[in-house]
């Protein structure tokens, strides 16, 4: 239980400013960037008119968020948005499922710490966890970092919402124009006729406007993040307080796959809904 | 030796996993009940029913379980100084614990609402859900901001002085009950846009923009809350 709240930190010193950052969220990130290529290599590798199993899983996928996007966006800003809100879709989804994989290097290691225990070696058993000391071979094996959903740092979450924001953002620019998009501030929603403008900053929805924007990022990003962390949190407290006997399959596939999947569903939609408003 | 810290973590704990059941828990019941009289109505549709009805109690649950994460988060703490520390954890509990109560009642509101619809039309099921999910996802907004201030109030450190426990105290109130009227509220409005779309599905681009920006507005109060929390912890 101690490791709950312990988080991996790596320091690198870039330009004289010390960079602090989780490592395993980097190496997990790029985990399932590469598992998303894996799988659009093999979705494109032969495309058949008759699609087979595997194409047709893909074409769901892409069919059902298609047509949303088009019907919300209309079709020439839908079909020039839709790569974004597609792939989206798919890195939240695979980077919520990867943490159902279990830490595969550390139970090798306490398979082998176990086996070295019956034969004598030099390995202590406490608190249900095998500890030996650095010099013997496998014991990076039981130091080794878990698999943990990038989408359980905040950093991720936030980085992927500033980034929709950003979008949404330059769609309102590009749409409605520059003067108009300052205008829409302290206009909405009670519209200040002629040169009214210039008294913006007596307009208290002026600063609601922006702090309502700000407000956006916030609960768009730590929405996906309360839920991935709660499930991960809910299935670490039910593992320990069954001693690790009994994993709890049921909880994993609520939380890790369903619960996965319509909140990487919902962050989409979302991002989708923004970019409308903006029209 | 009296252990401060853990007594107040305790205290915290308990107030948020409690007072964050209630809601939730109508809400999911809601949805439940009028999936149970869609199912008597159109006994063919029952899977789709059953699907969705799922779907929307596991939305309708995120309130609970943002709830359940501080409480455990709170569960686990120690020390024994007389500090500002259990001061915080308290009113973390507080803010999180009475947070969830409008949110998880009001994403209960477009899920039953969304259970009526489909079972009069099952035919308009996909044009409901989506609609449903947006009215529950952003419904759900006040409870992030209370997760959003309880992790504030678990990490926050400063000097203890007597108003600044007061202070973080009424960050947690602020919060806490600032929260449970714009969650009734959102989740009213996505009521009745649900209930439009189930009558009228073509209109649904309208319905759904009109809906977030009356939610929006809804949630200014929310947003005021939110402010005065912030002001409340680090100005103060």
């Amino acid at each position: 239980m101690d490791q709950l709240g312990k988080v991996t930190l790596s320091t690198i010193t870039l330009l004289g400013h010390q960079i602090t950052f989780n490592p395993i969220t980097f190496i997990m990130t790029w985990v399932s960037m590469a598992l998303i290529l894996f799988l659009a290599y093999i979705a494109t590798k032969n495309l058949k008119v008759i699609p087979g199993k595997a194409q047709s899983i893909f074409e769901l996928i892409h069919d059902f968020l298609y047509d949303i996007t088009v019907s919300t966006l209309g079709d020439k800003d839908g079909r020039k948005y839709f790569p974004f809100i597609l792939t989206l879709f798919v890195f939240i989804l695979l980077a919520n499922w990867i943490g159902i994989f279990p830490n595969v290097f550390q139970f090798a290691g306490m398979l082998i710490a176990g086996i070295h225990k019956v034969f004598g070696g030099p390995v202590e058993f406490a608190n249900m966890a095998f500890s030996v000391s650095p010099d013997v071979w496998y014991s990076f094996l039981l130091d080794a970092p878990g698999i943990q959903e990038p989408t359980r740092s905040v950093n991720t979450d936030l980085a992927l919402a500033i980034l929709v924001f950003i979008a949404c953002q330059a769609y309102g620019i590009k749409s409605k124009g520059l003067w108009q998009y300052i205008r829409n501030f302290a206009d909405d929603p009670f519209p200040m006729k002629g040169p009214l403008i210039l008294l913006f900053f007596i307009n208290p929805f002026f600063y609601l406007n922006l702090i309502g924007l700000v407000a956006n990022v916030v609960s768009h990003s730590f929405r996906l993040f309360g839920n991935i962390f709660g499930g991960f949190m809910i299935v670490v407290i039910v593992s320990w307080l069954t001693k690790f006997f009994l994993v709890p399959v049921g909880l994993l596939a609520f939380f890790g796959l369903f619960a996965g999947l319509v909140q990487a569903f919902v962050f989409t939609m979302l991002a989708v809904t923004y970019i409308q408003q903006q029209q | 030796m009296i252990e401060f810290v853990k007594i107040c973590s305790v205290l915290g704990s308990g107030i948020a996993m409690g007072m964050g059941a209630i809601g939730s828990a109508i809400g999911e019941g809601m949805i439940a009940m009028k999936a149970v009289q869609s199912l008597g109505r159109q006994p063919q549709a029952s899977g789709k029913i059953v699907r969705i009805m799922i779907i929307a109690q596991a939305v309708t649950e995120t309130a609970a379980i943002f709830a359940l994460v501080v409480s455990l988060l709170l569960l686990f703490q120690s020390g024994s100084e007389i500090t500002l520390k259990g001061y915080t954890f308290i009113a973390a509990g507080i803010a999180i614990g009475f947070g969830t109560i409008g949110a998880g009642f009001g994403a209960g509101l477009p899920g039953s609402a969304a259970m009526e619809g489909i079972g009069k039309q099952p035919e308009n099921s996909d044009v409901l859900t989506i609609q449903m999910i947006i009215g529950q996802a952003v419904t759900q907004t006040s409870t992030i901001f209370a997760l959003t201030a309880a992790l504030i109030l678990v990490m926050y450190q400063a000097p203890y002085s007597f108003l600044k426990v007061f202070a973080v105290l009424g960050a947690g109130f602020a919060m806490g009950f600032g929260a449970v009227g714009p969650g009734i509220g959102d989740g009213l409005v996505a009521m009745n846009a649900n209930k439009a779309v189930a009558r009228d599905p073509q209109h649904m681009g309208l319905l759904t923009r009109t809906m977030i920006i009356g939610q929006a507005i809804t949630e200014t109060t929310d947003i005021y809350a939110m402010v005065v929390t912030l002001i409340l912890i680090f100005v103060v």
